[in-house]
């Protein structure tokens, strides 16, 4: 009897670690990976030059207190230089520049040189916007050298990038063995631009003239073989030209419509392969 | 361990299988593009200035013709990337391709030694790489006209699956002169509104309703005499020859050829009552078909020859009526408000077409047959006389503007729309026009 006690609870042991080793791994449900948004922690700065919107006029007001003011100026002048203000950023942009970037570490004996330049460059300023002989071509070129240096000190996304990737991150979350219902209608909308009907709208009962097609689809939406009739034998068969006729529609509007570059490819086992079944308005 | 493990997840599998394969996506196609197909179509090539000349000329018929059509639109030559070189090479798709042009049309115009030319074309699907099609014709220079249009014709024929219309002429009325005192002469022309000829000049009579025989390059149309009742008669485009079809005591009206065009049916009106009569013009043996005390006219006879379509208002207003072509089987189809004028049956067969009058304004219609599907095309002031293109897809009707009170409007001019509705547009004629007809296709 004490061996059978023994034996028993060994054995419902073992049942119970076999159970708690294989069932939870045979148990889990296949979701897919909770869809990764990358975030991008800008500076505002930033957010001004990724935005098209220029930036905001106060900007001219800041330049103001330049000379009053030498160590926020030392610091504010690159903010300022980096907007899009071609009257109020003369020539003088580089010039302050390098001096910050060199003379931080020192303010004190860098103040003097500092305060000397902005009154100078002021002058230089205020005639420049009445008059309307700026130039602006260099401005703009000085400009989008700045706008260049930016760029090349931190490489970042362009806004239609950051969208980009938010869209193709978003994929839905949940059971992912169905192709969703926004993907299937920019799949129609596609096709549909490409199928040109005039030339079978006017033949004789156009409603019947029915083409099934199946294709499959590489990872980047390009066609992996030519699209397959499958209803090819029934069109032959019936000797109706008008027939043959919308078969060659159906075939060119699939191909011409190629690269069905706007599905996910992280769901690419839901679309890989398609059939479609065309039906001619009346 | 194993074994329990694997009991387990066997246990377990059956209740928990997922797809392993994925599915293959279903969808429907309802909808598609109506806007034309784009077509490109370099300039015909050519071996000397002459035949560049002609190949420059060819192609711009070709052009004219498929973008009038409304199916068509031929990209304009400019954007064309590849020059090709001859007919018989095969195209750099690609290039084609990036203008979006989805069939390339390639030709070339060559002398031969007996003074004719030779006009050859293949026709390429751009984005299957393939030939479509190709065609060469043989006519002497000076027809090439002709070659252009039955080149138009084949390409119309490889993308339809249709036969063309495009080496067709047009009969119609052709008037001058002031509104009070119109001059109304019979005026021939291409499709395309090419080579107006005028037919009946020196004539003592005007002349209504003209149409073509479909066989022959004759006419058969209504003569106004200022005396005597008007009346039917035959003209042949070739000779100029003008006969009357018979000596009736009433008036002869609304004459058209029989599909085989032996025969002419028309309505004749006797003490005020119009039947509709069939003639045969090889023994001129008159029949008649309907037997009422109401206005029956307008036949027109199905292209099997089996029956005729004809308005009659027996039933209160003018309505369309078909009947077998002994007659019998009379039955009414349309049942619509206002009056039904003028039936033109397709020489496709599937569609009668109409002129409808109501609240004031003029239609152009299509019914079926069976009178189900009735549809409006047109809408305007006066829009009558609809006649049929030879493949039964484009009609051609006369439109007249509204007469203003200082005088101006009042013109009739020719137009032509699709069965489906789309691509109205005016067909250009010397003067006004009315009473278009077309001719079959040539051959």
């Amino acid at each position: 009897m004490r061996f059978g006690v023994f034996a028993s609870v060994l054995l419902h042991l073992a049942i119970v670690g076999a159970a708690f080793l294989s069932l939870p791994s045979s148990w889990r449900p296949n979701v897919t990976p909770e869809p990764y948004i990358p975030l991008d922690l800008i500076r505002e700065a930033e957010l001004d030059l990724k935005t098209s919107v220029p930036a905001a006029s106060p900007k001219p007001v800041e330049e103001q207190p330049e000379p009053d003011i030498p160590e926020p100026v030392v610091e504010e002048q690159p903010a300022p230089a980096e907007e899009a203000e071609p009257p109020s950023l003369p020539e003088s942009e580089p010039e302050p520049e390098p001096e910050p970037v060199v003379e931080e570490p020192e303010p004190a004996p860098v103040e003097p040189e500092v305060k000397p330049e902005p009154p100078k460059e002021t002058p230089n300023v205020k005639p420049k916007p009445p008059s309307d002989e700026l130039d602006l071509d260099a401005l703009s070129q000085l400009i989008d050298k700045e706008r260049e240096n930016e760029r090349a000190e931190a490489p970042r996304e362009t806004p239609s990038q950051t969208t980009e990737t938010a869209d193709k991150a978003r994929a839905a979350v949940g059971a992912g063995d169905r192709l969703t219902a926004s993907d299937k209608a920019k799949m129609i909308a596609a096709i549909s631009r490409c199928w040109t009907v005039g030339t079978i709208i006017g033949a004789p009962e156009p409603e019947k003239l029915i083409v099934d097609l199946e294709f499959e689809l590489n990872r980047d939406g390009r066609l992996a073989s030519p699209p397959r009739v499958t209803n090819e034998l029934q069109i032959n068969l019936s000797g109706n030209r008008f027939w043959k006729v919308a078969q060659r529609e159906a075939l060119t509007a699939v191909v011409k419509c190629a690269p069905y570059d706007f599905l996910p490819p992280d769901r690419y086992d839901d679309w890989k392969e398609f059939s479609i079944t065309f039906r001619p308005p009346v | 361990m194993k074994i329990i493990q694997k009991l387990v997840l066997g246990i377990v599998a059956v209740f928990f299988v997922s797809p392993a394969f994925a599915q293959r996506v279903h969808i429907d196609i309802t909808q598609g593009n109506v806007d034309p197909m784009p077509v490109a179509a370099p300039d015909f090539l050519g071996a000397d200035d002459q035949t560049i000349a002609l190949g420059r000329d060819i192609t711009g018929v070709i052009m004219n013709d498929l973008d009038r059509s409304g199916l068509f639109q031929v990209i304009d030559q400019r954007a064309y990337i590849e020059k090709p070189k001859s007919v018989n090479e095969r195209p750099r798709f690609a290039d084609w391709r990036i203008i979006n042009a989805q069939v390339l049309i390639i030709g070339e115009v060559q002398e031969l030694p007996d003074g004719r030319i030779q006009v050859s074309t293949r026709i390429w699907d751009v984005y299957a790489d393939e030939q479509l099609g190709a065609v060469a014709f043989k006519t002497p220079a000076d027809n090439w006209r002709r070659a252009a249009h039955k080149v138009s014709d084949f390409v119309y024929k490889t993308l339809t699956g249709e036969d063309g219309y495009f080496d067709t002429r047009l009969v119609f009325v052709h008037e001058t002169g002031p509104k009070e005192k119109k001059v109304k002469r019979l005026m021939i022309m291409d499709q395309d509104g090419a080579n107006p000829i005028p037919l009946t000049d020196g004539l003592n009579y005007q002349v209504l309703t003209p149409r073509f025989s479909p066989t022959q390059q004759q006419i058969t149309y209504m003569a106004l005499f200022d005396n005597r009742p008007g009346q039917v008669y035959l003209f042949n485009i070739e000779t100029g020859e003008q006969e009357q079809l018979g000596t009736f005591r009433g008036m002869t009206f609304a004459p058209r050829f029989s599909p085989d065009g032996r025969q002419v049916i028309m309505s004749m009106e006797r003490s005020g009552n119009s039947d509709v009569f069939i003639m045969d013009l090889s023994t001129r043996r008159l029949t008649r078909l309907t037997d009422n005390p109401s206005i029956d006219t307008s036949p027109t006879m199905s292209p099997d020859g089996r029956r005729i379509a004809f308005t009659s208002d027996r039933g209160g207003t003018q309505q369309i009526y078909t009947m077998n072509a002994d007659g019998s089987n009379q039955k009414r189809i349309s049942f619509g408000e206002g009056r039904y004028q003028t039936p033109v049956w397709s020489p496709r067969g599937d569609l009668v077409a109409f002129t409808r009058q109501y609240n004031g304004r003029f239609y152009i219609g299509v019914i079926r047959p069976d009178g189900t599907g009735e549809r409006l095309l047109t809408e305007s002031y006066l829009d009558e006389g609809p006649t049929w293109s030879p493949n039964g897809r484009v009609l051609l009707f006369s439109r007249q503007t509204a007469s203003r009170r200082d005088g101006t409007g009042g013109e009739a001019q020719l137009w032509s729309v699709d069965l489906t509705g789309r691509n109205l547009r005016r067909v250009r004629t010397p003067g006004d026009a009315s009473d278009p007809a077309w001719s079959p296709l040539l051959p």
